[in-house]
């Protein structure tokens, strides 16, 4: 485990260092002066140039980049020229905020995405079985926007049950959060329990087929024992997988449903940064969302061990 | 089981195709119709040269106090992200809007466009000496406790000037405290835009001790002012929140106990937020929205005029160099020929902007009847081609704007492709850099341009020391446009200036082409009707009256 351990490590090193060249490099191909975005076009030449160069942009490329990735490795973030704070200090104050709404939705859907997936496995070919499924296949197709929109029409427009907008925090006001997050919550949830119970069903169904489940079966197990106790452990393998991406989806927001509900959290962060050119916060976070992207690969790839003991990591 | 499960998913099926198509119709919500805070139709645009009309509705400060009620939160949906409080740099006419919520002003415009004096109580003009006196509100604090007088008044300045607004000090002499509550400004020369420049353009009063106390980084997100309101939260992209400064220097106000402007990153959120009333007013929203909530019975702050005119949409031409298809006039006038400004009008203002042919807007002072423009002629436009020495598809242009505009864009270049001119497109997220004088690249031929439609705003384009780049197809100066528009600055009667700048408009239209406005676009307020006396959209474009306004 622990040479497995280092591997990963250092791969997640290599990994971070290309993601950095590239977000860097790209970030400043992209047309568009930052000054102007920040101050508008109504500024003498002269006075661009020096806020040009108190931002540190008239320094050459490696300079900059090299200055940037050195801070940023001492924990210091850079400042964000768009929203007047250091970006860690942004992190700090939109990240919960995400990742509230996103570990919500995902608890959501991996618990009754697998909760459908097992029953539609399991009653195969039964009606329940056929609605749910196709209840998952409108869920992929569904677009997220139009879910989101028509949600607030009928149950915050038509019928004021909800507001439209907003978020609090739940130990601030819980009753309000929870009606807050209630219509983005199952917004980001559809998709995830749709995938879930596609996918679940799926590996749920090849297991089933295995033949230590007949074993099982003819030893007089009970269904819901042979169900629990061995073919959800084996089905878990590509579930383990998803619950990774949903994971890092926790983390990198929703940028679509942070707008519709006027939502402050990290999706609409980097939207902004992108639309103003805050090099260093599109930067930063790129950077930081990647090295939670491979934190979570780590822990799948560490889960994959305890789910399945045949799979050797060393 | 086959079977159903087909029949199951047709079912499903058509139910979401019922859904989609549902929502594709207009979203009805039953409001209150229009009834107290000040309200009125918006003029229809409905020929060439519409002049929007001044209604008779809507009420204004003075208040009468028997009427007031005391007391809540003014909410209020900003559709930009405010991160500066505009001072001491300048800012968008959003965030201006904001900013007054706290800061004040030395003058204010009235009904009539003029300015009288606010912070100032009395604003005294010498043109022959050429001078102005400011004589000083007394007793009047800053939010933090600093005195507002005639030595911060001359602070105020000092710091502009050090932070990029030379241009607007540019026919200053000198500016001193000539007593405790009287400021003496000596100009060089008088110029009808001085009292706005000074009074309202840098009269926005905010607090000089905060800025030496705190530098400019903090500024940008503390409003620090002499306003009715004190900032209690400014974070950015989230919300800027206001409460009542209990020690304003006018007695018995505010009214209101806060205001709070919420930021939206999104329309659709803003719109979605006014109709559950969880706000009371949508700052500036698109035409799209704003008809659609009108439709739906919410009120229209503001009357039609100068008022609520927020600039030109349009294009200059942007190069002359030597090559270049726009250095001809005969093809500019071709281009400007071949543009259907009606149309575009109709098409992307819902009918409600104002169509024009040169910088000023029908009804106004700045608007030039006389000028004959390009009125939409692709005849003429193939001709003009022709006569310059392009044939169909031989002449090459690059069409610079940024994504917000892609539509208008995309229907100029059908216009212009119509007539034989090949279009090529350079979209932008930002403008900035190509907009500033010498800032664009030489390939670059023809330029998005949002301009403003008051002369006094005019000094970026055709001062002598020009801010943002405009008719670079050729020189200003020789042309005769800067002195022209020195006249305007400088004239010694009113009649004097509407000369000039009937003469600058013809300069810039017929003689010489530099540009082609397709409409005016207009800047609206819309909420619920509980607003009153706020004087949104009244007078001036971000000027309203925190002070008075009340809810009810």
């Amino acid at each position: 485990m622990g040479r497995f351990l280092l591997k990963r490590l250092f791969q997640t090193l290599l990994i971070l260092v290309i993601i950095s060249l590239m977000a860097f490099a790209l970030i400043h191909i992209i047309p568009g002066d930052p000054v102007y975005a920040m101050l508008g076009s109504d500024i003498t030449p002269e006075y661009h140039d020096q806020v040009y160069e108190s931002m540190g942009l008239n320094l050459p490329l490696v300079e900059q980049y090299f200055r940037w990735i050195g801070n940023f490795l001492q924990g210091k973030m850079g400042y964000s020229y768009h929203f007047k704070m250091d970006v860690l200090q942004l992190v700090q104050r939109r990240l919960p905020v995400t990742v509230i709404l996103g570990i919500t939705s995902a608890v959501l859907s991996v618990v009754l995405g697998l909760l459908f997936g097992i029953i539609t496995a399991v009653r195969r070919g039964k009606p329940i079985d056929s609605i749910l499924t196709v209840l998952a296949n409108i869920g992929i197709a569904t677009p997220v926007f139009w879910l989101a929109v028509t949600l607030v029409l009928i149950f915050s427009i038509k019928l004021r049950w909800l507001p439209s907008w907003g978020f609090t925090m739940p130990w601030v006001d819980f009753g309000k959060s929870m009606k807050q997050m209630l219509m983005p919550t199952i917004c980001m949830s559809v998709g995830g329990i749709a995938s879930y119970t596609r996918q679940t069903r799926s590996s749920m169904l090849e297991v089933i087929g295995q033949d230590y489940i007949r074993t099982a079966r003819s030893k007089g197990l009970k269904e819901s024992r042979i169900v629990m106790g061995h073919a959800v452990k084996n089905a878990l393998i590509p579930i383990l997988t998803l619950i990774g991406m949903t994971l890092r989806n926790c983390i990198g927001g929703s940028a679509i449903i942070e707008r519709v509900f006027n939502i402050a959290g990290m999706g609409s962060v980097m939207v902004e940064a992108l639309g103003n050119r805050d090099y260093i916060t599109l930067q930063s976070g790129i950077i930081f969302l990647s090295l939670i992207t491979c934190v979570c690969n780590l822990l799948v790839d560490i889960a994959y061990a305890y789910a399945d003991p045949r799979i050797r990591l060393e | 089981m086959m079977k159903l499960s087909k029949v199951l998913a047709l079912v499903l099926a058509a139910v979401m195709l019922l859904a989609l198509c549902a929502c594709g119709g207009k979203t009805e919500t039953a409001q209150p119709a229009a009834s107290g805070g000040e309200s009125s139709a918006p003029a229809k645009s409905d020929a060439a040269t519409t002049a929007p009309g001044k209604t008779e509705t809507g009420t204004s400060v003075p208040v009468d106090p028997d009427a007031v009620k005391r007391g809540g939160i003014l909410k209020l949906a900003i559709l930009v992200t405010p991160n500066q409080s505009g001072f001491p740099i300048s800012t968008g006419t959003d965030q201006n809007v904001l900013a007054t919520t706290a800061i004040e002003s030395l003058g204010r415009y009235d009904d009539e466009g003029q300015i009288y004096g606010f912070l100032a109580k009395e604003i005294i003009t010498d043109p022959a000496a050429p001078s102005i006196v400011l004589k000083l509100q007394e007793g009047v604090k800053y939010h933090d406790g600093y005195d507002f007088n005639a030595k911060s008044v001359c602070e105020t300045y000092d710091i502009l000037l050090e932070n990029g607004r030379e241009a607007n000090f540019a026919n200053v002499e000198s500016y001193e405290a000539t007593g405790e509550y009287e400021v003496t400004i000596k100009l060089k020369e008088w110029r009808t835009d001085a009292v706005e420049t000074l009074c309202i353009t840098c009269g926005k009063m905010f607090s000089p001790k905060a800025y030496r106390d705190h530098g400019l980084e903090w500024m940008y997100t503390n409003i620090v002012g002499t306003g009715p309101f004190v900032q209690e939260e400014f974070t950015i992209g989230e919300k800027v929140t206001f409460k009542r400064n209990e020690n304003y220097w006018i007695e018995g106000q505010p009214y209101l106990d806060g205001v709070e402007w919420i930021v939206c990153a999104d329309q659709t959120a803003a719109v979605n937020m006014l109709k559950t009333g969880d706000i009371n007013l949508i700052v500036y929203p698109n035409m799209q929205n704003y008809k659609s909530l009108l439709d739906a019975g919410f009120t229209r702050y503001g009357v039609d005029g100068c008022a609520n005119i927020s600039g030109d949409l349009g294009m200059f031409f942007a190069s002359g160099k030597e090559g270049q298809a726009v250095s001809d006039l005969k093809v500019r006038q071709a281009i400007c020929y071949a543009i259907d400004h009606q149309a575009l009008c109709n098409a992307f203002t819902e009918g409600l902007g104002v169509v024009t042919n040169q910088l000023g807007v029908p009804g106004t002072k700045e608007f030039n009847p006389d000028v004959k423009g390009y009125p939409y002629d692709k005849d003429k436009a193939k001709a003009l081609l022709a006569e310059a020495g392009y044939g169909d598809g031989e002449c090459e242009v690059t069409l610079t704007f940024t994504p917000a505009f892609e539509n208008v864009f995309v229907a100029v270049q059908n216009m212009l492709e119509e007539v034989g001119i090949k279009v090529v497109i350079d979209e932008t997220d930002n403008i900035g850099d190509k907009l500033v004088v010498g800032g664009a690249d030489p390939y670059v031929s023809i330029c998005w341009w949002s301009a403003p439609t008051s002369v006094s705003a005019w000094f970026r384009y055709f001062s002598e020391h020009p801010t943002t780049m405009v008719g670079d197809a050729l020189d200003l100066k020789e042309a005769g446009i800067i002195d022209c528009y020195n006249k305007c600055m400088t004239a010694a009667t009113e009649a004097d200036q509407k000369a000039a700048v009937m003469e600058l408009a013809r300069l810039c239209v017929d003689e010489y082409c530099l540009y082609c406005p397709f409409y005016a676009t207009l800047s609206y307020y819309i909420g619920d009707d509980t607003i009153h006396d706020s004087d949104f959209g009244m007078r001036g474009n971000t000027q309203w009256t925190p002070e008075t306004t009340w809810l009810g």
